[in-house]
């Protein structure tokens, strides 16, 4: 399996739609990780970095903030898409590898952990 | 001076509050957002409006960094708030777009400022953002309204898989749907994904002008060609120069124009009237209708060469009835955009309202339920929409036929119709009253109870049992 992580000075990027760099990282099928490689999504458009993400044949997309339109693409591409993530780009790694993503503790500010905000909205601790 | 609830904050998340109660009354009272930051990129202020812009509460933002918070296009490359900190140079009405919790682009000017202490020491940077989306809302409106496609269809998902290839290949697309389906949004969508996107789009309806009038629009015309030709006039596809054109209604193009039309897709190049040199013809064509092109084709009302030109890629745009799952999220998206756009707060439709819509059968599609909700804004102006909101032909049972009666076809659904009016005209004259409307019908009120859930009927609130007239 291969994974991506857009990633911005070794964090997560905060916003998808303008990420400029993908780390690629191909799985076993035991879920350790066999090789790696850095990747440019210096693109203009957004059906650019789908393109880049199909070619890669990434199955799991996680990343930052997430613009609905372009999340349905991907999805429609067939890749699950771990969206508004936060935190440095290793441990959030290591947290996929151990099933823990997504996680309250490599979420974004705003939200609840998973694909939804908060129902708190501004009070919410 | 009492303390702000944005002091209190500041002290409960363990921030150093940086400004006097005074600013912090200020800051609270505008409606632009504004934060600061530190020297390490925590935000150490947040006032109420960027609460409200970003979606994200203060307890939640305070001590994070400001990427995480504020999510902006331009936080991984050219950061006016990083410039400002690196050349003491203030930023003013920078343009960018920040992705909110639910996924939505907000537009928004950014403008940026050191943050000074008393003693003149840098001790971080100020933000201040305004949202621009009602601008933006408006512009578009202008443009003719380009607006983003909203659905949770698999059909329609599907059809937003295919764009970015699609869009990316410039060939000639055809877009089949009904009317009220967004043919012309799929195709501002197509342009927008497009390496052409920087150019303009341009839209056309052919079956909205006379023959002749049409060949002007599209070819253009040069002095002189005919009596009223004072000047060159550019047609559409030479003002869609570099961009994509979109022939809306295709299947109304008349003959002789179908051969121009087709000899411009086999030669790219094109004549306006009047001229006797050829243009070249720098655009890529999409065309629409809510026709079956096919059928034409065999009865030779429209030529199978073009038909064979334009249909490279045909995209099949899905009836909202076909859709049910996107009723609930366009109304909603519909909500939030009249919200922006009538500077009001309706907080979306009630449970009861949504049920009511999603009975009908659409006829007018993604057109029709934005009317319905537009309508629905002249007559609530506040809490939620009501199905009193609605037009009262709502009311009357759809004719959408019921799945687990749908083996009898058309015959079913007409005697359907006609025992659902009756029971309708029944409960009316009896205000609405069901004991009596049964006893009218000569059926216990659990029979008419079970009519009235499998026929779809609507009832208002009030039962009518205070009116029983016995």
């Amino acid at each position: 399996m291969k994974i991506a992580l857009a990633v911005w000075q070794e964090r997560i990027s905060p916003v998808f739609d303008a990420s400029r760099s993908l780390r690629v990282v191909q799985l076993t099928a035991e879920g350790k990780e066999e090789r790696r490689e850095e990747i440019s999504l210096d693109v203009a458009y957004p059906s650019q970095r789908v393109t880049i993400l199909m070619n890669q044949r990434i199955e799991v997309l996680i990343c930052g903030a997430v613009s609905a339109p372009l999340t349905e693409m991907i999805s429609a591409a067939k890749i699950k898409v771990i969206s508004f993530v936060a935190g440095e780009a290793e441990a959030v790694l290591a947290a996929f590898l151990c099933g823990e993503l997504p996680s309250e503790a490599y979420t974004q500010p705003g939200f609840c952990g998973r694909r939804r905000r908060c129902r708190g909205g501004r009070n919410c601790q | 001076m009492k303390k702000t609830a944005s002091c209190e904050h500041n002290e409960q998340a363990g921030a150093h509050c940086i400004c006097d109660p005074l600013v912090c009354s200020i800051f609270e009272s505008i409606s632009d957002g504004v934060f600061t930051v530190d020297e390490n990129w925590r935000i150490t202020f947040f006032n109420r409006a960027a609460e409200e812009i970003t979606g994200v509460g203060r307890k939640n933002a305070l001590g994070k960094t400001c990427w995480e918070v504020f999510r902006a296009d331009a936080c991984e490359t050219g950061c006016p708030l990083r410039r400002t900190l690196e050349n003491g140079k203030p930023i003013v009405n920078r343009t960018a777009y920040i992705v909110t919790a639910e996924g939505a682009r907000i537009p928004v000017s950014i403008s940026t400022a050191l943050l000074k202490d008393a003693k003149g020491k840098v001790i971080g940077g100020a933000e201040t953002f305004r949202d621009l989306s009602v601008e933006e809302e408006l512009k578009q409106q202008l443009q003719g309204g380009a607006r983003e496609i909203v659905t949770h269809s698999p059909a329609m998902r599907q059809i937003m898989g295919m764009l970015p290839d699609v869009a990316a290949s410039g060939a000639t697309v055809v877009i089949r749907g009904e009317t009220g389906t967004g043919k012309e949004l799929l195709a501002r969508a197509i342009h927008d994904l497009s390496p052409r996107r920087t150019g303009p789009f341009v839209a056309i309806n052919c079956g909205a002008l006379p023959d002749t009038l049409l060949e002007s629009e599209l070819f253009g015309y040069k002095k002189g060609a005919f009596t009223d030709a004072k000047t060159d006039k550019p047609g559409r596809f030479a003002r869609a120069k570099g961009g994509t054109i979109l022939l809306d209604e295709i299947g109304d193009l008349s003959p002789v124009l179908q051969v121009k039309l087709l000899r411009m897709l086999q030669e790219k190049t094109y004549e306006p009237l009047g001229s006797t040199k050829p243009e070249q013809a720098d655009v890529r064509i999409v065309t629409a209708t809510h026709r079956d092109l096919e059928v034409l084709v065999e009865r030779e009302e429209f030529r199978q060469d073009l038909y064979y030109r334009i249909n490279v890629v045909r995209l099949d745009l899905p009836p909202l009835r076909e859709r049910p799952e996107d009723i609930a999220l366009l109304a909603d998206h519909f909500v939030r955009h009249f919200n922006r756009l009538r500077g009001v707060n309706i907080a979306g439709l009630r449970a009861d309202t949504l049920s009511l819509l999603q009975q009908h059968d659409f006829p007018g599609n993604i057109r029709e339920l934005e009317n319905l909700i537009e309508r629905a804004y002249v007559l609530c102006h506040q809490g939620e929409i009501l199905p009193s909101h609605l037009p009262s032909t709502l009311a009357v049972p759809s004719s959408r036929p019921d799945k687990s009666l749908k083996t009898s076809g058309g015959l079913n659904t007409s005697a359907r119709q006609a025992e659902a009016e009756s029971i309708l005209a029944a409960l009316r004259r009896h205000h609405f009253n069901r004991v009596a409307a049964a006893e009218e019908l000569g059926i216990h009120k659990s029979t008419l109870h079970r009519k009235i859930t499998r026929l779809g009927i609507y009832l208002p609130d009030q039962d009518g049992r205070s009116a029983r007239r016995d």
